[in-house]
């Protein structure tokens, strides 16, 4: 943690490395923003008191330079908000550990608190209208919650990557409604009088999961501003600001009346725009610019609160900075969120065929190695000696995922011996047309070859029972 | 209710550039070494000024740089406390707004580093003007004085952001503190008439409006709910080498760059409307007191 005093003996060589030569403390360009680097994973919420049924939550976890945060969305099902009947809610909550709030103060704290909340929560980023279950009664509740796990300034910048991307990533599980005719079901609805419907929660073994509908992702892109001194070096510094040069001339041209515009410009104070500021340069620069847009090019927010007074043209260069900037975010974290999607779907496959490797979060945690386009044997079964339930759901949903993951039809996949494990063969899968179903299905059969599909889902689903 | 009439009116007879009525009293707390009653339309704020010696205990712990958001300022700008409080019946429906309410930090955190930021001796660029210290009220200079600011919501209908900034700097310039400039304040919607198609065909009607004069100045509080607003408030230095720099502005709205441009300068505009209304005003106390000491 640096300091206010190492800090303040370091400003004035920070400033003038910036100002001069426009190299700032870590080598960058005062354009030039530290990489981004974003981690995505499904795991089970640890707060939860029986493991075994603690529901899925998605975190993404973003270092920028060496300010880290992680975003963890979660959900559950409430009842509605009081006013508003056909609306699931949505909260969000940024907090940081001990130490670091001391360090990092409780002000700077709400601040990125109420931006993400600005821009998520009134700036409907989130639709809230497909969470609702039985409107008035039940809804899906959706909590985000952003933690700052190490501060080395741009705190906020980190939050926003990692809050979006978690929310892009989330799948919560799909809600079952039934008249409430066994209130034991487990379901949340259950010991409401009136109510008459219940709502369950089908696992996501079982079913597929339903993702949140992001309207929009904003990501916020923050500014220090630094102010050149008045006298001299003004030529030097201009190839500085190579697109900023004329956005300023515009707002110098409506602020000068008239006759003498070349002197006012001189004695104008000029300002260097930093992105994305390290701790030290937060501390030591004159204004600070919080800009925000969504990966589309639209500005979703502009703020800043005192600081030294800016010229007004130089906002509109930072709107447009920030608008570039998001697009970039924006694209790199739909690309982080597509390959994740399909690194989970893989897994999900995988463990579903493979239960006891998939006991953990991650799959092949001691387990068969099976890549999943290998074939170890392949044996033709007679579709009658089966016996099962064809129409298991669950199964039909294996097939279409291996379907998607490549694999060929009409092939039943026999897993090579466990090195440990007794059984030599422990699962055959099989997949072929359904005769009336109409859809693909997988079959599977055990060792013992008992089959029954009871016995077949809970192979199947480790998780669910 | 349509925002604005096939006339080119708005809800309240305005046309889109202009402000609503203003009223500016100054003095209205008795014993506020500032006070001033800022009303704009419906929008009433009253907000006061006092400057207090220093306690001991601020005075420490101001003097470790914790966060140190403007470790260079801090050597110039007094200490500033400022509270906002929202009356209930400050909106139609009554509402209990407390400390820690989403819109009241929000205004607080705002008003606050405005209030530091004009207070700020050091941000002029012209040191010498200000610096020549002719404070009356004990200039609050160094760092041994503290400003204490109240702000009250007494009507709440659009605007209320800009309000309060040009309430505090009538009631920081009646103070006579010595601060580095005057901000003063205006807003416009953010969004731009005529995205639907009502709103369309009553542009065309009018012909005469170019593209580009469809934002609306100084909304009041239905056109802040139906197209957001921009709130800006800006620097009202005489001197041209900081005309109308930017102190702080708070958008929330849906907005192209080139959009925010125009919303930007549109509000610049209002600004200068009320800088030199607020400017008259003070003058216009200033003299009155002069008189009053001089016989």
């Amino acid at each position: 943690m640096v300091t206010g005093g190492l800090i303040a003996a370091n400003a004035g060589v920070l400033r003038e490395a910036l100002l001069d030569a426009d190299c700032r403390e870590d080598g960058r360009s005062a354009r030039e923003s530290r990489p981004v680097t974003l981690k995505l994973e499904h795991c089970l919420q640890p707060s939860h008191q029986d493991k075994s049924r603690a529901p899925q939550v998605t975190m993404a976890s973003v270092a920028v330079g060496k300010t880290r945060a992680t975003a963890t969305v979660s959900a559950r099902i409430e009842e509605t908000p009081i006013d508003r009947a056909h609306e699931g809610s949505f909260s969000l909550f940024v907090d940081c550990d001990r130490e670091l709030e001391l360090a990092f103060g409780q002000e700077k704290q709400q601040e990125a608190s109420r931006c993400l909340d600005q821009l998520l929560k009134h700036g409907r980023a989130l639709d809230l209208e497909s969470l609702c279950i039985v409107p008035g009664r039940l809804a899906w509740s959706i909590r985000l919650d952003v933690r700052v796990a190490e501060s080395d300034g741009n705190v906020l910048d980190a939050c926003a990557v990692a809050a979006v991307a978690a929310m892009k990533s989330f799948v919560r599980p799909d809600h079952r409604v039934s008249e409430l005719a066994s209130p034991a079901d487990g379901g949340e609805g259950e010991g409401e009088g009136r109510s008459r419907k219940a709502a369950s929660i089908v696992p996501l073994e079982e079913r597929e999961g339903v993702r949140l509908t992001v309207h929009h992702s904003p990501f916020t892109v923050s500014f220090v501003a630094f102010a050149k001194p008045a006298e001299g070096g003004e030529d030097g510094n201009a190839d500085d600001e190579e697109g900023g040069d004329d956005a300023m001339d515009t707002g110098e041209r409506v602020s000068g009346d008239e006759g003498s515009d070349d002197e006012a410009e001189d004695l104008r104070a000029n300002f260097v725009y930093a992105i994305d500021a390290t701790l030290a340069e937060e501390s030591c620069c004159d204004a600070r610019v919080v800009a925000a847009a969504d990966s589309e090019g639209y500005l979703r927010l502009m703020r800043k609160l005192g600081g030294r007074p800016l010229p007004r043209g130089d906002l509109t260069l930072l709107a447009r900075l920030a608008c570039v900037r998001a697009r970039e975010l924006g694209a790199y974290v739909e690309a982080e969120c597509r390959s994740f999607d399909e690194r989970s779907r893989r897994e999900r496959v995988r463990r579903k065929h493979n239960p006891k490797a998939g006991a953990g979060s991650g799959a092949g945690a001691g387990g068969i190695k099976l890549e999943l386009g290998q074939v170890a044997a392949i044996r033709p079964v007679d579709e009658d000696a089966l016996g099962m339930d064809l129409d298991d759901r669950a199964m039909a949903e294996a097939a279409s995922e291996a379907e998607a993951a490549g694999e060929g039809p009409r092939k039943v996949v026999e897993m090579p011996a466990r090195p440990g494990a007794g059984a030599a063969r422990a699962k055959g899968r099989k997949r072929r047309q359904g005769p009336g179903g109409g859809g693909r299905k997988v079959v599977a059969r055990g060792e013992g070859g008992g089959g029954s599909p009871a016995h077949l889902r809970d192979a199947l689903a480790p998780g669910y029972r | 209710m349509a925002i604005m009439s096939y006339e080119g009116l708005r809800q309240d007879g305005r046309r889109w550039n202009e402000l609503r009525r203003m009223q500016c009293d100054l003095g209205v707390v008795s014993g506020a070494d500032g006070s001033c009653s800022f009303t704009c339309g419906r929008t009433k704020i009253i907000a006061s000024c006092f400057v207090v010696p220093l306690s001991k205990q601020k005075a420490s712990a101001a003097r470790v740089p914790t966060t140190a958001t403007a470790a260079a300022a801090a050597s110039t700008a007094p200490h500033v406390e400022l509270r906002v409080s929202w009356l209930p019946f400050a909106t139609q429906e009554r509402r209990e707004r407390g400390r820690t309410d989403r819109q009241v930090v929000d205004l607080e955190g705002m008003l606050k580093q405005t209030a530091c930021a004009m207070l700020d001796a050091s941000s002029a660029v012209v040191q010498k003007q200000t610096a020549s210290g002719r404070g009356s009220s004990g200039a609050a200079r160094g760092n041994n004085m503290e400003v204490q600011i109240k702000v009250a919501v007494l009507q709440a209908d659009g605007g209320v952001r800009s309000c309060c900034v040009n309430a505090l700097t009538c009631a920081i310039g009646m103070a006579n503190l010595v601060c580095g400039c005057l901000v003063v304040s205006c807003g416009c919607t953010a969004q731009q008439l005529g995205r639907t198609l009502r709103e369309t065909r009553m542009l065309q009607s009018r012909g005469e409006e170019e593209e580009g004069k469809r934002l609306l100045l100084d909304p009041n509080g239905a056109e802040t709910t139906k197209l957001g607003e921009l709130s800006l408030s800006v620097t009202s230095a005489a001197d041209r080498r900081q005309f109308q720099d930017v102190v702080s502005i708070n958008c929330e709205a849906k907005l192209t760059p080139e959009e925010f441009e125009e919303a930007v300068e549109t509000c610049a505009e209002g600004c200068r409307a009320v800088s030199k209304f607020l400017r008259r005003k003070l003058l216009d106390y200033m003299t009155k007191v002069a008189t009053i000491s001089s016989h």
